[in-house]
């Protein structure tokens, strides 16, 4: 059985109500979910309120996954990731974090940064996110990052980089282009 | 986002529907943009599908952080809010260890109280010892305040006195007097929520509601605060219940003192019947919780 079978197992099981199913999928899913958590929201406070709170809505809602929606570690994430970004608009409505020093460090890498708890399949998806991330042009590739964990609009990203609003929508649509094409090609 | 269940673009023929999803799923897109894309996502499930591909491409952006194994504490905080137990573990051992800690906890309560009795009795004024005028029922029975728009320690709520034993309430509040600790309990969404501050010398919790009073959302019923515990093996300690609205001091003896740190790390709120609940842990749903902050950490 693969991982994303087994975990698409332990979510069925957890729509049923199987609570020991459902704590194997903590145990086998938060340690992504937290690390994700703490890139976003920075502290680790906020990150494990912002856990026990995506864990309690998958209990809820674990019966609306289906392999339809993508693979569950991915839907997990999605999950995850939806609620750091809703906490950080509602913490700072008008405002953004301010920008990671090590943005372009997180970026650049190595996937056996994963860790030991990253198995293979983990790490072929890691090996095919990298290869198309590297592909794409520095400032593209930072754009996109800085969106994605930073939860930055076009807005923000435009006064982030002070550069203007069309050259931010324009560097953020080339880059998922680009992203898109290596990611498709790959396949 | 692997091999076997990888998702395919469905928008090839509108790539702009496909650039649009993407900007959605990362987060680009402002209020308004976001908005107006919601309402065609529910009209039109090619655009879902194109929204589940790019989840599923994104989601390798996520797995580049490091995964970090998370405390205990939380799988703790998502057993009580969905009921989920651990089947079958330390049971036996996790009712004497409940038994242990709410005598001594119930020890310290007692121990609290008579000390604040007998200052106040020894006291030539007395002091206020539940605070803004709020009586508990009044508060619970839905009275509505001034709610004050952000947490400030109020010296006047409090009528601290300079001659007063370190374990009571009434010593006087000076501009260096600051709390031990924090919480801060707040559903952004609802805009209920309360500032707690503790004072571990003066045995004293503060606790302000800051938004909407919660009885316009849960009408009729009682909050109750707990201390929660870092393993899932130790038991939660009643604290009290929470005002509707204003400011209400609540005794917290030696509960919090900087030795429990480590071992009760986070305040929680749990709905329970009127006076609260009756088997000295939460009964009802756990409706808010929060990790406790030092004021040494800031």
């Amino acid at each position: 059985m693969t991982e994303s079978e087994q975990i698409a197992e332990w979510l069925a099981a957890t729509a049923q109500g199987d609570e020991r199913a459902f704590q194997k999928l903590y145990h086998a899913t938060s340690a992504h979910l937290f690390g994700l958590l703490l890139r976003i929201l920075r502290t680790e406070d906020n990150a494990e309120d912002a856990l026990q709170d995506v864990y309690v809505k998958i209990w809820q809602k674990a019966k609306t996954y289906e392999p339809a929606r993508g693979a569950p570690l991915s839907w997990l994430m999605s999950i995850a990731r939806y609620r750091a970004l809703d906490l950080l608009r509602r913490r700072d409505p008008q405002g953004s974090m301010p920008e990671d020093p090590n943005i372009e460090a997180l970026v650049l890498e190595d996937v056996h940064s994963a860790g030991p708890q990253a198995n293979s399949e983990t790490m072929q998806t890691l090996s095919a996110i990298d290869q198309c991330l590297h592909a794409l042009r520095p400032e593209q590739r930072r754009g996109l990052m800085l969106v994605y964990y930073e939860g930055l609009t076009h807005q923000e990203l435009a006064e982030r980089l002070e550069i203007p609003l069309g050259t931010a929508k324009s560097l953020i649509r080339r880059g998922v282009i680009a992203l898109r094409e290596c990611l498709q090609g790959g396949e | 986002m692997t091999r076997e269940t990888k998702i395919n673009s469905t928008n090839e023929n509108n790539p702009e529907n496909s650039l649009i999803a993407a900007e959605y799923v990362l987060g680009a897109l402002d209020a308004s943009a976001r908005a107006d894309f919601m309402a065609k996502l529910e009209q039109d499930p090619a655009l879902r599908a194109e929204v589940v591909y790019w989840e599923d491409q994104l989601a390798g952006f996520g797995l580049q952080s490091p995964p970090v194994t998370p405390p205990a504490s939380v799988w703790r905080g998502i057993q009580m809010q969905t009921g989920v137990r651990n089947p079958g573990k330390r049971k036996r051992r996790g009712l004497r260890r409940w038994a242990k800690c709410t005598g001594i906890a119930a020890s310290l309560a007692v121990m609290a109280l008579v000390a604040t009795l007998i200052t106040l009795s020894s006291e030539h004024k007395p002091v206020q010892v539940v605070a803004s005028g709020a009586a508990p029922s009044a508060q619970e029975s839905g009275a509505l305040g001034a709610l004050p728009d952000s947490f400030q320690p109020q010296p006047s709520a409090i009528a601290w006195s300079t001659s007063a034993p370190k374990n009571s309430l009434a010593t006087v509040k000076t501009p260096a007097d600051h709390p031990d600790f924090v919480g801060d309990l707040q559903d952004y969404a609802s805009n209920v929520g309360w500032k707690v501050a503790g004072y571990n010398a003066r045995g004293a919790l503060q606790v302000v509601a800051t938004g909407t009073p919660y009885t316009r959302l849960w009408e009729p019923t009682t909050l109750e605060l707990w201390l929660m515990p870092v393993n899932a093996y130790e038991q939660p300690i009643a604290l009290g219940l929470l005002p509707v609205s204003g400011e209400r001091i609540l005794p917290i003896a030696k509960y919090v003192a900087p030795e429990f740190y480590t071992d009760y790390n986070k305040l929680a709120v749990s709905r329970e019947p009127p006076g609260g609940s009756k088997t000295g842990e939460p009964s009802g749903e756990i409706l808010f919780m929060t990790t406790l902050k030092l004021a040494s950490d800031n």
